[in-house]
């Protein structure tokens, strides 16, 4: 070992030159390990971008014109206007399929559905019991009127029996008798109703005329009355739908949801229609709302981190894939049935809407929007049950920030999310509704960082099939395009600090070696006429130029692990790379997609600056070695027999 | 003890090859001081590089005490039998007068300690004192340094002393001075001295004066 230590001494006494190579050495390790551990951390946050972010786009007809509608108001004893969306034709999501569209997943149209169940009974306390068609605003009843009237304005009908409903209908309780106001609020030429005859009537609730408050005292005046209901909400006609989107006409069009009942009159068809639309509201009450999918990521409240998994896990794509009977339910829904993880849930469906949301329809919130106003089929029955099984929960979310509840982005209050393959039967004779392609119920998948690719090729063959301007088209990538290129911007930084790194270093061990080395011909030479063969020699040349080595490699590799986390930091800020843009995406940044960019550390950056540390050693172990051969080629006499050899 | 027997060198140069050394034959005793002198250019280093096996014959032998030197561990021989003192000193300049002389020691395994202390010794006996020992070569003396070349030559305990224009850097009060040295080192200690050099004075003080030209040697 008198080679290593002779070899050892040399160096320290020359301090300032081995000083100054450790610094060097150092530092160009340090830009080597910086570089790479960035460069790595721009890959893995590429890979994670890429696995995480999820680029959609949602699909929603515009309407063709707006028809103005003209509605009697009894209160103001004038007409009230309307106006509704109008579609000429609803187009199909396969008219979004054109050539380079490259759709991971194509537009679907999707439903959601009924699922029924004796058990399903929303709480008391709960708004959301309105709009489950709740006996107290929806009943159906047969009245008769305390005296001949034409009710366009507020009388009193006296109940004679309940279809649906029960003791406890808003008026009744207030009242504390069999009486109940109503006015045929929305009809400007009501029929008369007679004392002594019969009527049934399906009715809904709204608050008292203020003509009848002014005039009355008491609570009573505040109780507000009933009307029946009437055109679009008219319980009793079907708007059951072919899957084509077709309507099917009804088998017994009923205009108006009132009738006198005469003997014999439930055995009657129209009669029947009464008896079924009752059983139908009393499957509504225990219906829940069930949204088929195929990634959770398609649903927005997801997508944009509204709604999370509180407990439990995610669909995998596999059972998405595979249809497998398994399901995320609210936590809500998990409350009310003290269902957990591992629980089954009997889903028995027995209607898809694809016209409503199910958050619009069953909002979170309870506020009633829209509800299933047609809960007959075109023969005037209710809808039997398609599909049926009992479904694994694996996972429990809860919507933690709530979009506009009109906006029908949500998701539905006590819902449940399936895999949309695993309903396997026909939805054919079970269509209760069917509207345009709207964002809450068309999907689309395109690779990440294709928007504009995929724009510009909608937009030309939009034009093309004249379908541009019917279609609007919404694309959200969670930033995915400017965290791309933030990335791929630290990864062009990070392969420059390597490539400095890498000529830093070879300059710096060119340099230093031919210093420690081919200028020590003499020295070796030397050490060659003293009887040391060409190893010891190697070694002995080695040695110190080594042991610098090693230390500064690996004294700048730690350092360049750790000062990589603040660098990212650091690039991050200056150039807000790792903020989400919402160039493509308007929602707000929320905990679901504030991903952070990190750095690669923990075990693998560890590992990346030891072969950083490692890769300098060789290179210099290499750069000697060459050093030293062409130091032992030298004839020792002829460098040693004049003083300037 | 050193014999050469037909030794001839060629230089293979890359476009021409240079015959060095021609059937040289010589023979040289322990206990003596020879001189090897001639014009620049006639062999002379080439054939105490040979001497010293850093290189071995393109033709013909050198025999050490009987054996032929091409069957030898060469940096063996050096460490061990022969040293080289040169014209130019040669010490390690990082290293001190002490550490310079404990070198060849270190490289034959020699305790640190015994090391130092014959180098120690060593260093007296050539003349100088201990403030030398921790002297770097740059600090000493063109004759200084010499002698601590000297004693480094004497480290590894080998009986052949080769040295190449040993006293061409020196003035004439330590080229006599180093001269004596060698020419105890062989008379009084048994050492062979093989000098190679330019100087008549050291020609004279040898006990046998070899002259070298054109790569021929003469008596």
């Amino acid at each position: 070992m008198g080679e290593f230590g002779n070899s050892i001494r040399q160096i320290r006494r020359t301090p300032l030159r081995s000083g100054l190579f450790l610094i060097l050495i150092g530092l160009s390790a340090m830009l080597l390990t910086l570089g790479v551990v960035l460069y790595r951390t721009g890959e893995q946050n590429m890979k994670r971008v890429e696995e995480v972010f999820v680029t959609i786009g949602l699909v929603s007809q515009k309407p063709d014109r707006f028809e103005t509608m003209e509605i009697w108001d009894a209160e103001k004893r004038d007409m009230n206007e309307f106006s509704s969306p109008v579609y000429d034709i609803m187009l199909p999501p396969e008219a979004l399929l054109f050539e380079g569209a490259d759709y991971i997943d194509p537009p679907v149209h999707r439903p959601y559905y009924g699922a029924y169940d004796p058990s399903f009974v929303y709480p008391d306390n709960t708004y959301i019991r309105l709009i489950a068609q709740t006996r107290e605003h929806y009943p159906i009843v047969e009245v008769t009127p305390l005296e001949d009237c034409v009710p366009d304005h507020t009388v009193q009908l006296k109940i004679l029996r309940e279809l649906y409903g029960r003791n406890g209908i808003a008026g009744r309780e207030i009242f504390g008798t069999e009486t109940i106001l109503f006015c045929d609020h929305y009809n400007a030429d009501p029929q008369t109703l007679y004392a002594g005859k019969t009527y049934v009537m399906a009715l809904e609730w709204r608050p008292s005329h203020q003509e009848w408050v002014d005039t009355h005292t008491g609570v009573d005046a505040l109780a507000g009355e009933f009307f029946p209901r009437s055109m679009g909400s008219n319980y009793l006609i079907s708007s059951q739908y072919s899957p084509n989107g077709e309507m099917i006409p009804d088998s017994m069009p009923m205009e108006y949801a009132c009738e006198e009942v005469t003997e014999g009159f439930y055995d009657t068809p129209r009669g029947l229609r009464w008896l079924e639309l009752a059983k139908a509201m009393d499957m509504a009450e225990h219906t829940i709302p069930v949204i088929p999918t195929d990634n959770t990521q398609f649903l927005i409240s997801f997508y944009n981190g509204n709604s999370v998994i509180i407990n439990g896990r995610d669909i995998s794509p596999e059972e998405y894939k595979e249809g497998q009977i398994v399901c995320l339910i609210s936590q809500e829904f998990a409350k009310m049935h003290g269902y957990e993880i591992g629980d089954t849930v009997p889903l028995s469906l027995y209607y898809a809407d694809y016209r409503g949301s199910a958050s619009q329809d069953f909002p979170p919130d309870g506020l009633p929007m829209g509800n299933p106003n047609h809960l007959l089929n075109a023969q005037g029955k209710s809808y039997e049950v398609f599909e049926a099984h009992d479904y694994t929960v694996v996972g429990i979310y809860n919507e933690i920030n709530k979009a506009s509840y009109s906006s029908g982005y949500d998701m539905a209050g006590y819902g449940v999310v399936i895999p949309a393959a695993s309903v396997k039967n026909s939805v054919a004779n079970n269509i209760l509704d069917y509207g345009p392609m709207k964002g809450y119920n068309t999907v689309f998948r395109i690779p990440n960082g294709s928007v504009e690719r995929y724009l510009e090729r909608w937009g030309k063959y939009g034009v093309d099939a004249g379908i541009s301007d019917k279609l609007e088209i919404t694309i959200y990538d969670k930033g995915y395009t400017r965290i791309k290129e933030g990335l791929a911007q630290i990864k062009q930084v990070a392969f420059a600090l390597f490539i400095s790194g890498l000529l830093v270093t070879v300059l710096i061990l060119l340099f230093f070696s031919n210093l420690f080395i081919g200028k020590q011909k003499k020295r070796t030479a030397i050490e060659r006429s003293l009887g040391m063969d060409k190893r010891s020699c190697t070694v002995s040349l080695l040695s110190g130029v080594m042991a610098i080595v090693a230390l500064g490699s690996t004294l700048g590799s730690a350092a360049g692990y750790a000062l990589s986390g603040l660098a990212m930091g650091l690039l991050s800020e200056l150039s807000q790379w790792v903020t989400f843009s919402t160039e493509y995406s308007n929602w707000a940044n929320s905990v679901g997609n504030a991903e952070e960019m990190l750095p690669a550390t923990g075990t693998e950056g560890l590992l990346i600056a030891f072969l950083c540390g490692s890769s300098v050693t060789l290179l210099a172990l290499g750069i000697s070695l060459v050093q030293i051969r062409s130091n032992l080629r030298s004839e020792p006499l002829k460098l040693l027999s004049t003083r300037d050899a | 003890m050193l014999e050469v027997r037909d030794v001839g060198y060629i230089y293979q140069g890359k476009y021409q090859s240079i015959e060095a050394l021609k059937r040289v034959n010589c023979h040289f005793a322990a206990g003596k001081f020879y001189a090897v002198t001639g014009p620049s250019g006639s062999g002379k280093s080439t054939l105490l590089s040979l001497l010293a096996g850093l290189d071995l014959p393109t033709s013909g032998e050198i025999l050490v005490e009987g054996c032929t030197m091409a069957a030898m561990d060469r940096d063996k021989y050096r460490r061990e039998v022969a040293s080289v003192v040169y014209q130019s000193f040669n010490l390690f300049p990082l290293l001190t007068a002490l550490e310079n002389v404990m070198y060849p020691m270190e490289l034959l395994h020699v305790s640190k300690a015994t090391a130092a202390e014959t180098a120690k010794r060593l260093i007296g006996e050539i003349g100088l004192g201990e403030k030398t020992y921790q002297q770097f070569p740059v600090m000493m003396s063109g004759g200084e340094q010499q002698r601590v070349s000297i004693a480094r030559a004497l480290a590894a305990g080998g009986k052949i002393i080769l040295a190449d224009e040993p006293t061409g850097n020196l003035d004439s009060a330590n080229e006599e001075n180093i001269v004596k040295i060698m020419k105890n080192l062989a008379h009084e200690k048994g050492y062979l001295v093989i000098v190679i050099t330019h100087n008549p004075n050291v020609c004279e003080q040898a006990d046998a004066v070899y002259r070298m030209r054109d790569g021929e040697l003469r008596t």
